[in-house]
Order: C-alpha cells, then structure tokens, then sequence
C-alpha cells in the first residue's frame, strides 16, 4: 500500500470498487432500509402501504376530484393516476439521491477520520436503498393495474432497461453533490429546491406533448423526461422501448456518472480538512 | 516484512470559519474584497505536525506521548493513511489495522451478533472471514445470551467487550491504537491485557498512543515524544519517560 498513489479516477475503477466492496455494500443498504422502519410496529411493511396509499389519494384526487384525463377521450378513472405515478417513482430515484447526497459524507464523519474507508461506496448504499423503494412501489403499481385492466403489458420486461440509464445518471449526480456538500453547506438547500422545479418540469402531471412547440424541445433536456416516458410505454402503452434513444441516453448517463465519479475522487483528499 | 518509512512529514489543517462555508460569504467576500481591498484570501494553518521523520520497522513496538495537542493522533492517523501528508513522503508495506473509534461501523439497534459482521466489514474483512472467526469473537466477549439482543441493550461495558474482541480477532501486520481501547473494568483490563499481548506478538508493528506512562511501559519498548508537533525525542521508552517526566516538572 502506498500513500502517495492518488484515487483512482479510470472508469472501470468505478465496478472494480462496486466489485471488491459488494458485501459491505449490501451489509449497509440492509442496515439502512431496516433501520428506516425499526421500532415501527409494523415495519418494512410501511414500504408497501406507503405507495399503496400515495397511489390511492392520486386517484381520488386526480380522477375524482378534478375529473382529470391523460388521453383525450379516455373514460378511465384510474389511468390518470396510474400514468401519475410512474412519473413519480421515476422522479423519486433521482430526486432522493440529489436529497440525501449533500449530507452524505457529513453524516459519517467518523468514515472519513477514523478509518481508511471506501467512501465511494456511500452514493451506491443510497442508491441501494432508493432501488428497494422503487421496486415496491413498482409492484404497487402492477397490483393496481392489474386488479384494474385484468392484464399485464409483456413489454414490462425492458424496464430494467430503461431505468439503467436512469440510475447511472443519479449516480453520478450523487458523487458530485456528495463531495460539494462537503465544501459547500449550502447546496443542501438548493438541492430540495431543484427536486421540486424538477417534479413540475417533468412531464408527470402532464404528458410532453401538450406542451406548445418551442417548449416541446426544452423539455427533453431534461434527463427525466426520456426515461418517464419510456418507462410509461412499457409499462402502461405496451410500446417496445426506443432503442436508438436509450443508446443515446445510456451515453449521456455513462459519462455524467463518470464525470461525477472523477469529481469525488479528486476531491476527497480534502474531506478530513473540512468535516 | 512490514515498514513504515516517513521522510520529512508536515501536516497543516487549514482553519475554517464556519462562515467560510456559505456560498453568501465567499461571493460577498470575493466580490467586495476585490473592490475594497487587495487583501489576500487569508487561509489560517494549524501545523499539527512539523518535518517528522521516521522509520518504523518489523517487531518495532512504540509509544507516542505527549501532552494534549502536542500532534498524537495525528500522528497515528498519518500512520494509518487516513490522513494524507501535506509536505513530505510516506511510505506503508504491510496490512494496517487501526483500532481508534471502538463504535464505528456499529448499528445500536442491530443485534450483537450482527454488529460482529458489521463492524467485520468495516474493518474490510469478507463475510466468510469473519465467519471463520465468530465463534471466538462470541466467547471472548463474555456476552452469551445477550449477544442476540440489540446492542442499545447493553452497558457502556459490554458494548467495549463486544466491538473489542472484534477489532481484535483478526491478525494485524501493523497496529494502531489510542489508549481508548483500553477503557474498561480492573477485569476486563486483565483478560484484554492477555488478548492485546497475543495479538501484539502476531503483528509486526504497534504504534500506540497513550498519557498512561503504565500502559506504554508495559507494551512499547521504544517510545516517540511528542511536542507542538515537533519529535523532542525518540528513543528506548525508559529514557523518554525519563526526560519527558522532567521537561513536565520544570514546567510546573
């Protein structure tokens, strides 16, 4: 071992460390997603009836309140809130990451100055624990559409790989803001912030194409947009995936991981200065 | 063969304000401070360690004393590479196993049992290491029955009884500890004081940090004085103690 060598910032460093740190990562997103509901009388069950009962207000609120309608000419109560809620669980993977990053590093000090610790492997840990999340809230959903159209759309099979991209990217986003955290106290409050502009400028109430021509451009710079809709036509549409944009935004979301994974590594020499 | 050569180290923290900080002060501060004055963004340092050189090698076991502040813990987390030398060369061979924070990697609301693992892996050791080892782990810490109760459960004590026999299981080329370890009942000490000569004899290195002349004087043969961040003295233990013990009294 030798400490001069400096962290290394080559891109398969980055599965190298998810390789040679898999048990300690699951060890610590276990304890994270138990230690969530622990002296909760009914426990991890609160991970199923918290979007069981998220997905029921959308439909009472959506459907019958404001009579609200995806599609023009669709006469479903319950489309409305089920299109709804996809949108949210994607969101929620990159809004939870950005969320819980910029304390990151803050909130295990002792990782930094008491031991020689992987703390690249922090992001993976929150990222382990949002996947758990989101996948119950998946199964959720497939519940609900199930007990409503009586079917299932065989296309749900691509969805593993429209959300790799999705994943990549809060990934990298979470290294970034996990090491400015660090440095920069503030950017925990920007963060929740951007999260909210992110959830009305995604098309979750509303879907992109309503939006006027010039606007319609604009909103698939936004990471989210791609993936929400894609993960709508194999959920809900049935539509095969779109393969030359995946390809695309599995690029985009391989170098923004990257990118973000360099930034951590340059900078985490500098943590024990600051915390 | 393990060693670990330093070759003219300096730390220096540098100070932040908490003000420092907010991205308010730093723009206010670069924006006015360009208009106002020329004045340089003064960063303050606090020079923990001063131009050390050092060479450690196999069967070497030393203390490091000194009064507080005087650069000990520093010194041990430059040691164990936790800290990375501002000036200077540091060069490790061998598997270093720092024992600093007795609670770190520990999950109070998680069974004794599975704090074992945890904590196992904190120290970077795989699940089927540890495995290996949780037999000897359970007897040593005298825990029996309560070691599949949650750790929230038990007496400052036990959890010290726990998390050590862990941190000490495993064979360690290059230790390095504070005397915190060493906290704990007359007979806790004892059984310890066995378990760390076991475990001190199967490593290459020890370097230990203490105010307790006792402890030092019982596992160390060599002693570091520190002061200010400055080595006053390196040297056999018995004649450090000796000239630390008076530099203390002239201060008096």
């Amino acid at each position: 071992m030798n400490a001069s060598k400096q962290h290394s910032v080559a891109i398969t460093e980055i599965l190298i460390s998810f390789i040679r740190n898999r048990g300690l990562i699951y060890q610590m997103t276990k304890r994270e997603v138990i230690g969530r509901y622990r002296g909760s009388m009914l426990g991890i069950a609160w991970s199923f009836f918290n979007p069981l009962i998220m997905l029921a207000v959308y439909t009472v609120v959506f459907s019958v309140v404001f009579n609200a309608k995806w599609g023009v000419g669709s006469n479903s109560k319950t489309e409305f809130a089920l299109v709804l809620f996809i949108g949210m669980i994607v969101h929620s993977v990159l809004a939870e990451s950005m969320n819980n990053s910029p304390t990151l590093m803050l909130r295990n000090v002792s990782y930094i100055k008491k031991v020689v610790f992987p703390l690249e492997v922090l992001p993976w840990v929150v990222m382990g624990s949002i996947l758990f999340h989101t996948f119950i809230s998946l199964v959720v959903w497939g519940l609900f559409y199930v007990v409503v159209n009586q079917t299932v759309q065989w296309t749900i099979v691509f969805l593993p790989l429209v959300f790799i991209p999705l994943i990549l990217f809060s990934l990298g986003v979470s290294w970034m803001i996990a090491s400015l955290g660090v440095y920069i106290r503030d950017i925990g409050q920007m963060t929740s912030v951007l999260t909210t502009i992110l959830l009305f400028l995604s098309p979750i109430f509303y879907p992109a194409s309503r939006l006027p021509e010039p606007y319609q451009t604009i909103i698939y710079l936004n990471p989210l947009t791609f993936v929400i809709e894609q993960s709508r036509d194999v959920l809900m549409w049935g539509h095969m995936p779109n393969w030359s944009g995946l390809i695309i935004a599995f690029s985009v979301s391989v170098i923004t991981m990257w990118l973000g994974f360099i930034w951590f590594q340059k900078t985490r020499k500098g943590f024990a200065d600051v915390v | 063969m393990s060693s670990i050569i330093l070759k003219n180290v300096s730390i220096n923290y540098p100070v932040f304000g908490a003000s420092e900080q907010s991205l308010k002060k730093t723009f206010i501060n670069k924006g006015l401070g360009a208009l106002l004055s020329r004045k340089k963004n003064k960063t303050l340092y606090s020079n923990a360690l001063n131009n050390i050189c050092l060479t450690l090698s196999n069967g070497d076991r030393i203390g490091i004393i000194g009064s507080n502040g005087s650069g000990k813990s520093t010194l041990l987390k430059v040691l164990a590479n936790i800290y990375k030398p501002t000036e200077g060369i540091i060069k490790h061979s061998g598997k270093i196993s720092p024992i600093f924070d007795i609670h770190l990697g520990m999950n109070f609301d998680a069974t004794g049992y599975e704090n074992i693992f945890l904590r196992g892996m904190f120290m970077g050791y795989k699940k089927h290491e540890i495995i290996t080892k949780i037999d000897s782990i359970i007897a040593f810490s005298d825990l029996d029955s309560y070691i599949h109760l949650p750790v929230n459960t038990y007496s400052d004590g036990m959890k010290l009884r726990l998390s050590f026999s862990v941190s000490t299981a495993f064979d360690a080329e290059i230790l390095l500890m504070d005397e915190s370890i060493l906290a704990g009942d007359a007979n806790f000490i004892n059984k310890a004081r066995i378990r760390l000569e076991s475990f001190i004899s199967n490593s290459n290195i020890l370097a230990l940090a203490s105010h307790s002349e006792e402890i030092v004087k019982c596992f160390c043969h060599k002693t570091i004085w520190l002061h200010k961040g400055n080595i006053m003295k390196f040297g056999l233990t018995n004649e450090v103690f000796h000239d630390y013990n008076s530099f203390l009294n002239t201060q008096k």
